[in-house]
């Protein structure tokens, strides 16, 4: 029995361990191995920021709001022009610093698994 | 029956062709995009059929080239608005630009190919005849850009009201900024009267607005502003160097620039365009100092608006700013070359020493006063953001000569200091601990109270206070005959025009010194941007407060404010028979009179801001490392 329960933690650790080394991001081969530790630093700053600031419209990953965009390849390219572009329509962009933007950018751009279905946005 | 279907068929397209839905607004653009095409094609064509060598045939081109730039002025409201990177083809003030958008920041400088009517005008008026490929590549660009003006994105705007209020923003701006300072017009003789043609088109632009979209119409308080400013325009002389400013600005574009913001926020319209990037929309003024927004003076505190915690954050980047803690040697602060008692410059050396306390510095100690309205920092615009340059600072061998990862540990040594971050991690929960970041974000959230202070001359603008007579001469001549104001632009009186998204460079031919040997070794932006336009290339810096910050130019070898004056007087470094290439200043002289030289030093000392109070602390905190503790507030040097 004892056995048993060990094996079991042990395997649990184990696939913990495994779920917390796996990585969030996936840089495109093309940014140098030598500038990918401060990304990686910056994308998970980017991270934290956006959950902070973004999710209560925006969504977590797939889940969005209608008319909000949640993020899939094309939307980054889009928003990061429209949103930047008029910062008084947006609650958040009117305070957030350009440095912080460009985290929060990086963490969408470079993630894992983004959002492949887009959902219904009407650019303005 | 086959005839009956045809005919029927032909009435149905002819009358879908005559109900085409079209307001008089679109007309008026697409009329105005037409003539432009027109007028720009028969240009190349007789600029190809004439003969350069003859001087007669130069100037039968040139006057049909400059009715064309009149053409262009009555349109100039919506092409600069819609697309301000193809109107530098159409209308380019030089061959080469390199910008630097303020919402790219992060991507390279880009290269602009001017080309266009303005280009050919300056090509074809000077002394040596132009070549002719170089005058037909001017206007092959010219008739390429117009055609953009055709592409949907242009037009899709001209559906819709919301851009109006915009373009009329930027048009107000330039009103005040552009159009009246020559910085656009190749030969001034002309600028009156191209500015009163273009004020009447702007005026049957806005019946066409209100015609095609009764939603959003422009109040009566505007219209009749409108007409009063185009009365004052009318009346004025043809005389570019006697036009009114002073008046036309305080008096006219300054109240059409609040009643256009007041409908803007009436129709509760926003932009979504990178024109209006920077640009607030609750400011009434011109010359209020929120106008655009040229740095996050919060940097990593961004989403702080307690005022007590910015209070506290900016008296703890106060004594972080006079602390020698900061650099390697911990003799040295900000305030050292940034000295408190000295308007944030160093008024006693033309360049602050370096870290052996012997040589000199490169360059000067530029002020701080009034930092935070750049988009470039550094006089080579370097740096982004104020904060990424106040850590480059601190790291830079010749300057503080700090190690970054030391500079925090050390700084986190001192229980001041590390109270007041640990407190206010909260409002930084991307990073885990204190960084160089929240330090130079007190720092420049510390600087913000000394980049909004207002001057007797704002007061004027902003209050109808009537100045001195001198102050309105002087700035009269500083916008028109001394031609300050086509690279010092209105409100700050620094390299930002409108619509104030880029830093401007400007190559002068400074020389190394007063006697005029060679030029300034400092290749300048070159060293950032290694281009051959960029050579000897500095930001242009503000005019504001400049009776506190002597001495001058980036290498600080003009004294005074004459000298100055002098300098340009005499057309820069080329007109004093330097070698330089790309010179942005005209190398002929100004020809200024005495009186005019006065009135210009009148105006600009009215420019000096009533300044907060810079104190230097008495004490700084003490740290747990005993070696310390032997710091003095400011450092020694």
């Amino acid at each position: 029995m004892r056995r048993y329960i060990v094996l079991t933690v042990l395997v649990f650790i184990t696939l913990a361990w495994f779920t917390a080394c796996k990585t969030e991001y996936a840089f495109p081969p093309d940014i140098p191995q030598s500038v990918q530790p401060d990304l990686a630093q910056r994308f998970k700053k980017g991270k934290v920021l956006y959950k902070i600031n973004c999710t209560e419209c925006h969504g977590i990953y797939a889940k969005g709001h209608l008319d909000v965009p949640n993020f899939t390849e094309y939307q980054i390219d889009f928003y990061s022009r429209e949103a930047l572009l008029n910062p008084a329509a947006h609650a958040v962009m009117r305070k957030i610093s350009n440095e912080q933007l460009n985290m929060i950018i990086l963490f969408l751009r470079y993630r894992r698994n983004p959002p492949t279905k887009t959902l219904r946005y009407i650019p303005k | 029956m086959k005839r009956a279907v045809f005919f029927v068929l032909l009435a149905f397209v002819l009358i879908s062709f005559a109900f085409r839905f079209e307001t008089t607004y679109q007309k008026g653009y697409f009329d105005f995009v037409h003539r432009l095409e027109a007028s720009q094609q028969s240009l190349y064509r007789l600029a190809q059929a004439t003969d350069f060598s003859r001087e007669a045939a130069r100037q039968t081109l040139l006057d049909s080239v400059r009715a064309s730039r009149r053409l262009l002025k009555a349109g100039d409201f919506w092409l600069r608005y819609l697309d301000p990177v193809q109107y530098l083809g159409i209308n380019g003030q030089l061959p080469i630009e390199w910008e630097t958008e303020v919402f790219e920041k992060f991507e390279k400088p880009y290269m602009r190919l001017g080309g266009g009517i303005s280009l050919a005008q300056i090509a074809l008026s000077e002394t040596t005849p132009p070549e002719k490929d170089t005058v037909l590549r001017y206007l092959t660009s010219s008739i390429a850009a117009t055609q953009s003006f055709y592409a949907d994105s242009n037009t899709r705007q001209i559906l819709r009201p919301e851009h109006f209020f915009f373009a009329n923003r930027l048009y107000i701006l330039n009103l005040a900024a552009i159009y009246t300072s020559g910085f656009e017009c190749p030969d001034k003789a002309y600028l009156v009267t191209e500015l009163r043609d273009m004020m009447h088109a702007v005026q049957r632009i806005y019946d066409w607005h209100d015609e095609s979209f009764a939603g959003s119409p422009l109040s009566v308080a505007y219209r009749d502003a409108y007409a009063k400013t185009l009365q004052f325009a009318d009346e004025q002389s043809d005389d570019y160097e006697q036009f009114d400013h002073f008046h036309f600005i305080r008096d006219h574009v300054n109240l059409l620039f609040r009643l256009n913001q007041e409908m803007i926020r009436r129709y509760g319209f926003y932009s979504t365009s990178m024109v209006d990037y920077t640009l607030s929309d609750s400011v009434n003024s011109l010359f209020d100092k929120q106008l655009f927004n040229g740095q996050d003076w919060k940097g990593i505190y961004s989403f702080v608006d307690d005022p007590q915690v910015l209070r506290e954050m900016r008296n703890t980047g106060e004594l972080l700013f006079n602390d020698p803690i900061l650099s390697g040697n911990l003799l040295r602060s900000c305030a050292s070359c940034h000295r408190p008692d000295m308007a944030f410059t160093d008024t006693t050396r033309p360049t602050s020493l370096l870290t052996d306390r012997k040589s000199p510095h490169e360059r000067n100690a530029p002020s701080l006063l009034n930092v935070l309205h750049n988009h470039l920092l550094m006089q080579d615009g370097k740096h982004l953001t104020l904060q990424e340059q106040a850590r480059t600072v601190m790291a830079n061998p010749i300057e503080m000569n700090g190690d970054i990862k030391e500079i925090v540990a050390r700084v986190m040594s001192c229980n001041t200091y590390k109270d007041a971050f640990r407190q206010w991690m909260k409002y930084t929960p991307e990073e885990k601990r204190p960084t160089i970041e929240h330090i130079s974000s007190v720092i420049s959230i510390y600087l913000h109270d000394y980049s909004v202070a207002y001057s007797p001359f704002d007061d004027a603008m902003n209050q109808g206070v009537e100045p001195d007579t001198g102050v309105i001469k002087g700035f009269n001549v500083f916008m028109g005959k001394a031609n300050c104001a086509s690279c010092h632009f209105i409100p700050q009186f620094n390299g930002i025009k409108p619509p104030y998204v880029n830093s401007e460079f400007e190559v002068l031919g400074v020389p190394e010194d007063m006697r005029y040997a060679q030029l300034s070794r400092d290749s300048g932006r070159y060293k950032v941007h290694p281009v051959a336009e960029m050579m000897n290339a500095f930001r242009t810096p503000t005019v504001r407060n400049s009776s506190f910050t002597a001495p001058y130019m980036h290498n600080g070898i003009m004294k005074t404010m004459e000298e100055v004056i002098d300098f340009y007087d005499k057309g820069g470094g080329a007109g004093r028979g330097l070698t330089v290439p790309s010179q942005t200043l005209a190398a002929d002289s100004l020809h200024l009179t005495a009186g005019e030289i006065q009135s210009l030093l009148t105006f600009m000392r009215s420019l000096d801001e009533r300044v907060p109070a810079i104190r230097q602390p008495s004490s700084l905190p003490a740290s747990s490392r005993k070696t310390l503790n032997q710091r003095k507030p400011g450092g020694d040097y």
